[in-house]
C-alpha cells in the first residue's frame, strides 16, 4: 500500500466507522468480549488503546526508515511493549485514581491485534501526521464499539448504567457472561451491515436522481 | 551471514533501547508507585476499621498506627518452631524482631533482625533477613501476616488477610476485629466464584451480615436457608431509615447468616473459612500478648 | 405439501412420512410426562408449558415473518422444541421465564442458522443453557416437593402444598449417600419412586417410566433407532457404576440413570434428527460420548447435573462424526 491520499479526517472517520476495528475488522475480540460488560469498562479500556495506539503509531512513522524489514513485529511489540509500560508506571506513579481503575486495561494491551495491525498496515508507511491520526480514529473506533457494547450489556445484564441503578433489577444475567459479548458483537455487525446497505441504496437513488 | 548479523544488532539495538527507556521511567516512578499502594491498602483497613470517621485519611494518619506481624514456619530437621517477627521499641526507634516460639506457645528465643517497619513490608528483604538469623540446618516458610491497628497507644483493632477455598477457588478476604475480638466487619478482596450465585459473597447483604457478631456468636454461627427479611436486608444495604437502624440492628444481633439463595455452598464457605481464620488468629494474638508480658519485652503494638 | 422439487437436507426418506407426520407424533409421545407432571407438581407446570410453547410458536412465525421467510410453524417442530425446553425448567419456576429463552433457542439457534435442518445445537438445549446463565437462582433452587402420596389424584392438581426440595443430584454431590438415603428413603423406595417420575426435578424429566413408553413407541414407529439411547443411558449407568462410589466398581448405575435428565435426553433431545448423525457408529460413538461427559461434569463440574451441556457439546462434534464415518460409496477408492 503506497502512501495514503486521504485527508486526516478522512483518517479518522475510516477508524471509527468504515473500518472499526470491534464491528469491521473483528480485531482484539477477547478483550472486547472479556471486558464490554459496563459502559465505565469499555470507556476505560477505549482510552487505553487510544493512548498506546497513538503513541506506538507515531513512533513506528518516525523511525520506520531504520526499522530491518525482516524483524519488522518484533519491533512493534517492542514498541507497544514499551509504550503500556510507560503508560502503566506513570498512572500508577502520578494518576494513583486512574490507575486503580485502568492498571489492569493499561497491562493487558500489549497482546492487542489491532494496535499491530495498524503499525504493520498503515504507520510504517506514513507520515506522522496521517499516522497519528490513524491512530486517533482506530482508537476512538474501538472506544465506541466498546461504549456501545458495554451499554447493552450493562443495561441487559445488571439492569444499570454507568454504574447508576436505573431499572432496579437484572434483566438478564446472561449479558454479563463472555458467551453474550459474542452474541452482541455478532448482533452489532449485522447492524452495521444492514445501515450500510441502507445508506449506499440511499446514495444510489440520489445520484440517480 | 551478514544479513543475520545485521537483523541481530538491529534487534539488540532496539531491545537496548526500549530497555532503557523502560528502566528510567521505572526509577523515576518507582518511589510514588510504592507510596500509592501502600497508600491503597491502608485505606482499605481503615475502611474497615472505622468507616464512619470523618476525613479518614487524615486523621488516620495522625492517630493511627498500624504493625504488622507476620508468621514464619521454622523447620529443624522433624522438629517445627514458629516465628513471629514484630516490632519493639528501642532506643534508635522501632525495629523488628523474630520471637521463636515453640508449637506450645512458650519463647525459645529471640533473634534480632535489624529491620525497619518500612523493610520489613518488603517481602524479598524481610525472607532475607529471617533466612540470616536462623540457626543452621533450619528452614523458615512465610505463612501469614496480622495487623494490629493502635491509635494513641491503644490497640483498636486487629486486622486479618486471609484466604480459605470457596466453592470454585480461593476466596481472599480481609476481616477486623475490634480489641475484644468482635467482628468489625469483613471485606471480599478477591474470589472465583460464579456471577449471580457465589459471587453475590461480596455483596453487602451478604458480607456485612457478619458485621458486629462476637468471637461466642462466631463461634456456634450457622448457615440458614431461611431468606433474608426485607428490613434486615435495607439494614445490610445502608438503605434503612436512620431512626430504624439501632432497632433493626438489635432485632437481627442473634441471627445466624442468611445463605445466598442458589449459593448455600459458596454461603458456607466464607462462613466457616472466617471462622476458623478468626479463631486461629484470636489464639496466637493470645499467645503473643502472653509472651510480651511474660518475657517483659518492649512490642511497639 | 408444495408439489415443486426442492433440495432438502438428511436424512432423505422414501416413505409415506413427513417432516410433519413424525412432529406431531412425538409432541404425542411427550404429552403423558406432562400430565403426570401437573399431577405430582401442580397447574403452575401447565401455565409454564403452555408459556414456552407458546413463545417458541410466536418467535418462529415472528422472526421469520420479519426475515421474510416462509412462515414455517406448521411443522411442529417448535411445538417440539417449546415442549422440550418446558421440560428442561424447574417447576417452581416463574411463569414468564419460557419467553426470553425460547427468543432464544428459536431465533439465535435455529432461525439464524438458516431454519430447521441447518441449526448445529438442540434449540432446547440452547434456551435451557440460556436460562441457566441468565437466572441461575431460579434454575437451580426453584424445584417443588412432589406429592407422593397417590391420594393426590383426588385434586386433580389443586391444594397442592409444594415445598422447595433439592434435586437427587444436588444432595447426592454436595451432601453424600447417607444424606441421600434419609432425603428420598431406602434404595427400593427411591428406584420405584424415582421410576414413576416421584421426586424433585425438572417438569419433564422425572417420570422414566413414560419417558421410557415414548421413545419406545418412537423406536417402535422406527422414528428414531435405538443406537443414541441405548449407548447414552449405557454408558452413564456404566461408567457411574465404575467411577461414581467411593471404590471403583461401587457407584449406583440405576440411581445415575433415573435421575437427572438421562431418560428425557437419551430419547428426545439427543435423537433429534437434526444435531445428531446419520450413521450407527456415528450415533453409538455420539451417545456414549453424551453419557461420559454427563459423568463427568456431574462428578468433576460445577453443576449437579451435565446432560444439557453434554449433548451441546456433541452436538458440535455431529457434523465430524458424518464426515469421518460416512458410508463407503460403491466402488469408491476403487483403481480403474
Amino acid at each position: 500500500m503506497p502512501a495514503t491520499t486521504k485527508t486526516n479526517k478522512q483518517l479518522f472517520v475510516n477508524g471509527l466507522l468504515n473500518e472499526n476495528p470491534i464491528f469491521r475488522l473483528a480485531l482484539s475480540m477477547c478483550p472486547a468480549v472479556g471486558i464490554s460488560t459496563t459502559v465505565m469498562n469499555g470507556i476505560l479500556l477505549g482510552v487505553a488503546v487510544l493512548f498506546v495506539q497513538v503513541f506506538s503509531s507515531c513512533t513506528i512513522s518516525l523511525i520506520k526508515h531504520h526499522i530491518h524489514p525482516r524483524i519488522r513485529i518484533p519491533t512493534y511489540t517492542l514498541t507497544i511493549a514499551t509504550w503500556v509500560t510507560v503508560i502503566d508506571l506513570v498512572l500508577a506513579a502520578y494518576v494513583p485514581a486512574a490507575y486503580e481503575a485502568m492498571g489492569i486495561f493499561v497491562r493487558l494491551i500489549v497482546a492487542f491485534a489491532i494496535i499491530t495491525m495498524r503499525l504493520e498496515v498503515f504507520a510504517c508507511k506514513n507520515d506522522l501526521v496521517p499516522s497519528f491520526w490513524d491512530g486517533m480514529g482506530m482508537g476512538f473506533g474501538f472506544m465506541f464499539g466498546m461504549v456501545v457494547l458495554g451499554a447493552i450489556r450493562e443495561i441487559l445484564g445488571m439492569g444499570a448504567l454507568l454504574g447508576y441503578d436505573i431499572l432496579g433489577f437484572r434483566p438478564m444475567l446472561f449479558f454479563v457472561l463472555p458467551a453474550a459479548g459474542f452474541f452482541m458483537i455478532g448482533f452489532m455487525m449485522a447492524i452495521f451491515n444492514y445501515v450500510e446497505t441502507l445508506y449506499n441504496r440511499g446514495r444510489k437513488e440520489r445520484k440517480a436522481i | 551471514m551478514k544479513e543475520i548479523v545485521k537483523i541481530a544488532m538491529a534487534l539488540t539495538i532496539s531491545c537496548l533501547v526500549a530497555g532503557s527507556v523502560m528502566g528510567g521511567v521505572f526509577m523515576v516512578t518507582a518511589e510514588a508507585k510504592k507510596r500509592n499502594q501502600q497508600q491503597n491498602r491502608q485505606e482499605t483497613m481503615f475502611e474497615l476499621i472505622a468507616p464512619e470517621l470523618p476525613g479518614r485519611s487524615d486523621r488516620a494518619a495522625e492517630n493511627l498506627s498500624l504493625h504488622s506481624i507476620y508468621r514464619y514456619i521454622i523447620q529443624d530437621n522433624d522438629r517445627t518452631d514458629l516465628g513471629y517477627l514484630a516490632p519493639v521499641e528501642q532506643e534508635a526507634g522501632v525495629v523488628y524482631e523474630m520471637w521463636v516460639l515453640d508449637l506450645e506457645g512458650n519463647l525459645i528465643d529471640r533473634r534480632r533482625l535489624g529491620l525497619s517497619p518500612e523493610t520489613a513490608m518488603e517481602k524479598p528483604d524481610r525472607d532475607a533477613a529471617v533466612t540470616a538469623a536462623l540457626g543452621p540446618g533450619q528452614q523458615a516458610r512465610y505463612a501469614d501476616t496480622m495487623i494490629i491497628a493502635a491509635a494513641n497507644g491503644e490497640r483498636i483493632a486487629y486486622l486479618l488477610p486471609g484466604e480459605f477455598s470457596g466453592f470454585k477457588t480461593f476466596i481472599h478476604v480481609m476481616a477486623a476485629l475490634d480489641a475484644d475480638f468482635n467482628l468489625l466487619g469483613l471485606e471480599i478482596m478477591d474470589h472465583e466464584e460464579d456471577p449471580g450465585l457465589g459471587g453475590e459473597i461480596e455483596k453487602p447483604y451478604f458480607k456485612n451480615q457478619f458485621k458486629g457478631k462476637s468471637l461466642e456468636q462466631l463461634r456456634d454461627l450457622d448457615v440458614i436457608k431461611e431468606p433474608l427479611p426485607d428490613d434486615y436486608r435495607h439494614f445490610l444495604e445502608k438503605t434503612a431509615a436512620r431512626e430504624d437502624l439501632v432497632r433493626i440492628g438489635k432485632a437481627y444481633q442473634d441471627e445466624d447468616i442468611h445463605a445466598i439463595a442458589g449459593a448455600t455452598i459458596s454461603s458456607r464457605c466464607v462462613t466457616d473459612g472466617l471462622k476458623r481464620m478468626v479463631k486461629k488468629s484470636v489464639y496466637r494474638i493470645k499467645i503473643l500478648d502472653r509472651v510480651i508480658s511474660k518475657n517483659h519485652i518492649p512490642a511497639a503494638m | 405439501m408444495t408439489t415443486d422439487l426442492y433440495v432438502s437436507v438428511s436424512p432423505h426418506v422414501k416413505q409415506d412420512v413427513t417432516v410433519e407426520k413424525i412432529m406431531w407424533t412425538v409432541v404425542a409421545c411427550l404429552l403423558p410426562p406432562l400430565v403426570l407432571s401437573v399431577f405430582v407438581f401442580g397447574f403452575q407446570v401447565l401455565y409454564i408449558t403452555l408459556v414456552s410453547v407458546g413463545g417458541c410458536v410466536a418467535a418462529e412465525a415472528l422472526s421469520e415473518k420479519a426475515l421474510k421467510r416462509p412462515v414455517t410453524v406448521k411443522d411442529g417442530s417448535a411445538v417440539i422444541t417449546g415442549l422440550l425446553l418446558a421440560y428442561v425448567i424447574p417447576p417452581g419456576a416463574p411463569v414468564w421465564m419460557p419467553i426470553p429463552a425460547a427468543f432464544m433457542a428459536i431465533f439465535v439457534s435455529k432461525v439464524l442458522m438458516g431454519g430447521l435442518g441447518f441449526n448445529i445445537f438442540n434449540p432446547a438445549l440452547i434456551g435451557r443453557a440460556f436460562l441457566v446463565a441468565t437466572y441461575p437462582v431460579a434454575m437451580t433452587t426453584a424445584w417443588l416437593e412432589p406429592i407422593r402420596d397417590l391420594s393426590v389424584f383426588k385434586y386433580m392438581g389443586g391444594g397442592v402444598d409444594a415445598v422447595s426440595g433439592a434435586t437427587p443430584l444436588y444432595v447426592l454431590k454436595h451432601y453424600g449417600m447417607a444424606a441421600f438415603t434419609e432425603r428420598f428413603g431406602a434404595m427400593s423406595t427411591v428406584y420405584r419412586d424415582f421410576f414413576i417420575g416421584l421426586r424433585p426435578g425438572c417438569i419433564g424429566e422425572t417420570s422414566g417410566l413414560l419417558l421410557l413408553l415414548g421413545g419406545m413407541f418412537l423406536i417402535w414407529k422406527r422414528y428414531i433407532t435405538w443406537h443414541i439411547p441405548a449407548s447414552l443411558i449405557l454408558s452413564v449407568g456404566g461408567l457411574t457404576w465404575i467411577f461414581g462410589g467411593d471404590a471403583l466398581f461401587t457407584g449406583n448405575p440405576l440411581v445415575a440413570v433415573l435421575s437427572g435428565g438421562v431418560m428425557l435426553g437419551a430419547f428426545f433431545m439427543a435423537t433429534d434428527y437434526v444435531t445428531s448423525p446419520t450413521q450407527k457408529t456415528g450415533k453409538l460413538i455420539f451417545g456414549a460420548g453424551i453419557g461420559a461427559l454427563t459423568v463427568l461434569i456431574r462428578m468433576k463440574g460445577g453443576y449437579p447435573e451435565g446432560i444439557c451441556y453434554a449433548i451441546l457439546l456433541m452436538n458440535a462434534l455431529t457434523p465430524a462424526l458424518d464426515q469421518r464415518l460416512r458410508p463407503r460409496r460403491f466402488s469408491e477408492g476403487a483403481t480403474v
